[in-house]
């Protein structure tokens, strides 16, 4: 369901991967020498431009900082706003690569992941960001990790090295898709191809997590969430990953659907995956069982959560929000007065949602239910 | 412009033909009047001839004409034409259900009628046709087992409920809300490529026969319960030509408006008829000229007959003028004319070639239509010369004119003052003329305060061409309001003619110049290959939003443009070379598209590298924005040139800076408060408005030659100012008044043309054509007094007794040997 040409090695790829030990990362960016002034600045060189009417960008993620909403979207976008919504500020950011998640782990740490195989740092409650990692490091790296044992004799290290030049091919094609961080220490990001590595200290290294998870298929990794304590991976062809504390591996589960997850959700009582054509699974023992739940629409569900005060709101692509009770049992469907393919949903205070779509953000008072 | 060479006295009344020396006058008198039959016949010969081709005149509104050929960006967008299709040719056509929604099985069924017959209209480009009934327009929804799709329209549509359920469906499916489905669902488009060329005949397309061709269909179809809004370059090219089939018929309302003006003027049937037959035969000889040469009728060349037909009358009028008074002094009529020839033939050349200089000027503008509109009115000047300086002269020495005309004639001119002329005099006292000089000042101010805003552009929603509440431009705003995209198209064309445009970096590039675009106010949104391919991208990846992404990877890059290709093939040539960035803009004001220009050129300058480029600029606000910087160079370069002849003219005219003053500033007011009046009517400076400042200028410098010919020949006499201003105004004032009202009064038949610019130039000729009159009356005069004062010696103890005031004015336009300087 995927075009890149390196399909029919995908195994093989993510095996080798795999074998990736820790990167140590450091965020400086690769400069390009162009001869000609006005030569090609690749996106990972040239800092996002400055952009207005902020609040109709298209926006893929949100999270919360303290008080403070920022959100991400395309061509290095970052804003965020600290009255609800009414002016957004856009942040310092220093690529223009599409970004696709972001999260806090506190007031002021957090972590934003993209296209590019990008991931983004900020201290300063998302003001100012700098890049801990990038697709190009992560090749440079990997080369640095496989050629001295490659030109040792060790075999495997040579067929990671030539797939990983395949892969690479192209440059940093590979995005992350999601982060999650459950403390300022410790975090994850996943993406495309099974992609998934792990920090313990805030980002200052990441390590490759191919081994820490049960995905020989190299499926996509398409969202990260911790929920009760444990961590899920929402990924394709119905898996949902969990996050097992005493091996620290992410085993698999086979929830009976055949197609996509785009995330879970989940509250004390529930857990909640949803995913293509608005397909709906529950789980009531924290994930080691799964049944399905009747949809409302057959829109694809791109982003939900548990609302802290009952029940679930997802949003899907045709611009509309379905609206569960505290368990998951029925939904109902409420339209936007406008209409935008909507892309992330978190809480605000009160009985409102932020939600955010392909053209921009607004604020969405609940219906009671 | 001495022609003294017909001294009065040599000019004796003659009462009997067989009395007449026809060896006197010049040889080319000699020729013309002895061989009088022969010319009439020639030309009778000439006019048949000409009458023929001058029907057989095509008509066409070609917009290629209207762009400023050799701007670079018109000369970008023609070397990339071929690959910028979507840019092109099209017809939109939105049907409408008043009643309801389209989900209605009556309206669906009249949309499949509609849409067969549009299908095989000539010239439609069928395979890229779209609508709700054409198979190509389909949906597409990745499920578990992958890709899922078909035709919006389900193929088992029967009307049912259920049919119906399912084709809302599929149209939600499908994306097209917006694009081919209105907003609020109650009506829905069909698109329609069209072709330059018929694909079975090679035919160009006949923009006039589809255009009735498409009002059959619509006023068929309205009956059936639909409405119906079509817009597109076909059709405004049709509304066009029927708009200036429609001021065609104008000319026949100028016509007998003329007619009836010099027939006020003469109160001679004879002579009037005369008159206006020789104009028209200047105007026939013009038309077959056109076609000959190879010229067809467009919205501007349709103005030249107007024009030639007002000059040649009210100049010939003033010829007959000399005749009616040398006949009712009892000169035979045949030796009347050879008189009035010897007397006005070099001065009538005179005046006919400062007119043809005025229409000359407009051919430094870079833009085919006012090149060809100056080709073809200075032909018809020129043809002016033979007709009404030939022809006319030769045909009265035949007809002669009434008598009690002619009588009337010497009685309106033995010195008796006119209340009108008494009132006109009072401007030579000082008092009088200081209040109107301050007045003048501050109109002038005042014009100034107000020009200062003076936009350049054009400034209506819609097309511009046409009137705001057109046909054309209300449906254009229905569609502007219940679909997403803009009318007002900018295209920047990119090209990588080595190395192609599917490649990450270059469709980066152009995903770059698009965010920048989208910033700017003024700019709707914008499409390319990379806003395209976006979206695209993500179908490959399960449609999820995190895929809405420009991929480095060649395959999938690639894959996503072959889609943009297939989906939209004007977005992309086949060979990957060339594509446009379209903006899509809120209106065409000159602000915007200059912000947008801008912008553009900033970013080339910045990115553009030897082989990628982003050049300026396609579709419609491309060309206007071409149009607009060629315009605002030429309104100066026009305004200089034109003054600068005219200046030229008069001095060597009056031989006297003094004068050149006072027949200049009147003209001077005039143009500044043209630019007033355009202001208050929100009227740009455009392509349209050029010509009114040449011919304003150029034209209304007639008026003050005429007069201060006279006065300065009276003032060198010894006249004071009021008695040299009252022999000019009765020699020339009623001449100056006809030429006002009968060019006025032939332009301002354009106001009521649908074509607004006609509208527009219209309105100005006539306000600057008057409004020179009154500054020649009333200005000229009081200038005069200050500036055209005679000198304490020169005042005669008595003015010489002039041998009657029928004198010809041109006989008077002698140099003038003193005047104060």
């Amino acid at each position: 369901m995927n075009s890149f040409p390196e399909a029919k090695n995908r195994g093989l790829v993510r095996g080798c991967c795999a074998m990736l030990a820790a990167w140590a990362v450091s965020s400086g960016a690769l400069a390009t020498t162009a001869k000609d002034a006005n030569a090609f600045q690749d996106t990972l060189d040239v800092p996002a431009i400055a952009q207005s009417k902020l609040a109709e960008r298209s926006l893929i993620g949100i999270a919360r900082a303290g008080d403070r909403l920022v959100a991400v979207g395309l061509r290095g976008l970052i804003m965020y706003t600290d009255d609800q919504g009414a002016t957004w500020k856009q942040a310092n950011v220093p690529v223009q690569s599409d970004l696709l998640a972001v999260q806090f782990a506190d007031p002021h740490q957090g972590w934003a992941v993209g296209h590019d195989g990008v991931i983004l740092h900020s201290a300063d409650a998302g003001q100012t960001w700098t890049k801990q990692m990038d697709g190009r490091t992560a090749q440079a790296q990997a080369r640095d990790y496989y050629e001295p044992l490659a030109n040792g004799g060790d075999e495997a290290a040579a067929q990671a090295l030539g797939v990983i030049d395949a892969n690479y091919r192209s440059g940093p094609a590979l995005p992350y898709l999601d982060v999650w961080f459950s403390d300022v220490a410790h975090g994850y990001v996943v993406g495309a191809f099974g992609n998934i590595m792990a920090t313990h200290d805030g980002g200052k290294t990441w390590e490759s997590w191919l081994l820490h998870i049960d995905n020989p298929d190299g499926l996509h990794l398409n969202s990260i969430r911790g929920i009760n304590g444990r961590i899920y991976i929402a990924a394709e062809q119905g898996n949902v990953f969990r996050l097992e504390p005493g091996s620290q591996r992410f085993e698999r589960i086979a929830t009976g659907y055949t197609g996509s997850f785009f995330g879970i959700a989940g509250n004390a009582r529930m857990l909640l995956a949803y995913g293509l054509r608005g397909t709906l699974y529950r789980s009531q023992d924290n994930g080691s069982t799964w049944a399905p739940v009747k949809s409302p629409s057959q829109a694809t569900i791109t982003a939900g959560t548990a609302l802290p005060a009952a029940g679930f709101v997802l949003v899907n692509s045709a611009g509309q929000l379905l609206l569960g009770d505290d368990n998951a049992d029925s939904f109902r469907m409420v339209s936007l007065d406008r209409y935008m393919r909507l892309t992330s949903v978190i809480p605000l205070h009160g009985s409102a949602v932020a939600l955010t779509g392909l053209s921009g953000v607004i604020e969405q008072r609940l219906p009671s239910q | 412009m001495s022609f003294s060479s017909a001294p009065l006295d040599h000019m004796p009344v003659i009462g009997r033909v067989e009395d007449f020396d026809t060896r006197s006058g010049s040889t080319f008198e000699r020729l013309i009047f002895n061989n009088r039959f022969a010319i009439v016949l020639a030309c009778a010969a000439v006019t048949i001839g000409l009458a023929f081709c001058a029907l057989r005149l095509g008509v066409n509104a070609s917009f290629d004409k209207m762009m400023p050929s050799s701007h670079p960006y018109i000369e970008n967008y023609k070397a990339n034409a071929a690959s910028l299709r979507g840019l092109g040719n099209s017809l939109r056509w939105v049907v409408e259900n008043p009643s309801g929604d389209i989900y209605d099985p009556a309206y669906i069924a009249t949309l499949r009628e509609l849409n067969d017959k549009l299908f095989l209209l000539p010239g439609v480009d069928r395979s890229f046709m779209k609508s709700l009934w054409m198979p190509v327009v389909r949906w597409t929804e990745i499920t578990e087992n992958g890709f899922d799709g078909g035709p919006v329209m389900p193929q088992d549509y029967d009307g049912s409920p259920q049919a119906l359920e399912k084709l809302r469906q599929n149209i939600y499916r499908s994306g097209i809300v917006g694009s081919l489905v209105a907003n609020d669902q109650h009506s829905s488009m069909v698109f329609i490529p069209l072709l330059e060329r018929d694909g079975v005949t090679g035919q160009p397309l006949d923009y006039k026969q589809l255009r009735d061709q498409m009002q059959a269909l619509k006023a068929e179809y309205e009956v059936k319960g639909v409405r119906i809004h079509i817009i597109g370059f076909a059709k405004l090219a049709g509304d066009l030509i029927h708009g200036l089939l429609q001021v065609m018929v104008y000319f026949l309302v100028a016509a007998l408006l003329v007619t009836a003006i010099i027939y006020a003027y003469t109160r001679c049937v004879r002579s009037t008829a005369l008159v206006i037959a020789c104009s028209l035969t200047a105007v026939v000889w013009q038309l077959g000229l056109m076609h000959l040469i190879g010229y067809v009728l467009d919205p501007f060349s349709v103005l030249v007959p107007f024009m030639i037909f007002a000059i040649g009358v009210s100049h010939g009028a003033q010829k007959m003028n000399g005749i009616m008074q040398d006949i009712g002094r009892g000169t035979h009529r045949y030796v009347a004319a050879r008189y009035t020839f010897r007397r006005l033939f070099l001065a009538g050349l005179t005046a006919l070639m400062a007119d043809a200089v005025g229409f000359a000027v407009l051919s430094i503008i870079d833009i085919p239509a006012i090149r060809d509109l100056a080709l073809q009115a200075s032909i018809g000047v020129a043809i002016l010369t033979l007709t009404n300086l030939l022809l006319l002269p030769v045909l009265l020495s035949y007809t002669g004119v009434g008598a009690k005309a002619a009588a009337r004639a010497m009685r309106s001119s033995d010195g008796r003052e006119h209340p009108v002329i008494k009132g006109l005099l009072t401007f030579t006292d000082p008092r009088v003329a200081r209040w109107v000089l301050l007045g003048t000042v501050a109109l002038t101010l005042g014009g100034l305060v107000v020009s200062r805003q003076l936009k350049i552009g054009d400034l209506d929603a819609g097309a511009p061409e046409l009137r705001a509440d057109s046909e054309y431009n209300r449906d254009d705003t229905f569609i502007t309001q219940h679909y997403q995209l803009s009318s007002d198209q900018f295209a920047v064309i990119v090209t990588n003619p080595k190395n192609r445009l599917d490649n990450f970096e270059s469709v980066m590039e152009m995903d770059r110049l698009e965010q920048q675009l989208r910033d700017l106010p003024g700019v709707q949104t914008t499409s390319s290959l990379a806003s395209l391919g976006r979206p695209l991208t993500a179908a490959g990846f399960e449609g999820t939003p995190k895929w809405i992404t420009i991929n480095r990877d060649p395959a999938v890059l690639n894959e996503s443009i072959n889609n943009v290709n297939a989906a939209s093939p004007e977005m992309v040539n086949d060979g990957r070379t060339v594509a446009p960035i379209i903006a899509f803009l809120t209106d065409h004001k000159a602000e915007t598209l200059s912000s947008v220009v801008k912008l553009v050129e900033a970013f080339a300058a910045t990115h553009n590298t030897a082989d990628r480029q982003f050049l300026l600029a396609a579709g419609n606000a491309g060309i206007e924005a071409a149009t607009n910087q060629t315009v605002a160079r030429a309104n100066y370069q026009m305004l200089g040139l034109v003054y600068a002849v005219v200046i030229v003219l008069c001095l060597v005219t009056f031989r006297s800076w003094r004068a050149v003053l006072v027949a200049v500033l009147p003209l001077a007011v005039t143009s500044v408060l043209a630019e007033a009046l355009m202001v208050m009517l929100g009227i740009g400076v455009k392509v349209a408005t050029l010509p009114v400042i040449a011919l304003g200028v150029g034209i209304g410098i007639d008026y003050s030659l005429y007069l201060l010919t006279v006065y300065l020949s009276h003032l060198r006499q010894g006249c004071s100012v009021r008695e040299a201003y009252r022999r000019s105004l009765l020699f020339t004032g009623k001449v100056v008044a006809l030429i006002g009202i009968t060019l006025s009064v032939a332009v301002a038949t354009w106001i009521w043309s649908p074509i607004k610019f006609q509208a527009d130039m219209g309105i100005l000729l006539a306000f600057m054509f008057l409004w020179n009159m009154v500054g020649a009356l009333v200005i000229v005069p009081s200038l005069a007094v200050y500036l055209l004062k005679p000198k304490a010696g020169d005042i005669a103890p008595a003015a010489p007794a002039i041998a009657g005031m029928q004198l010809e004015n041109e006989a008077l336009r002698e140099r003038p040997r003193r005047v104060s300087a």
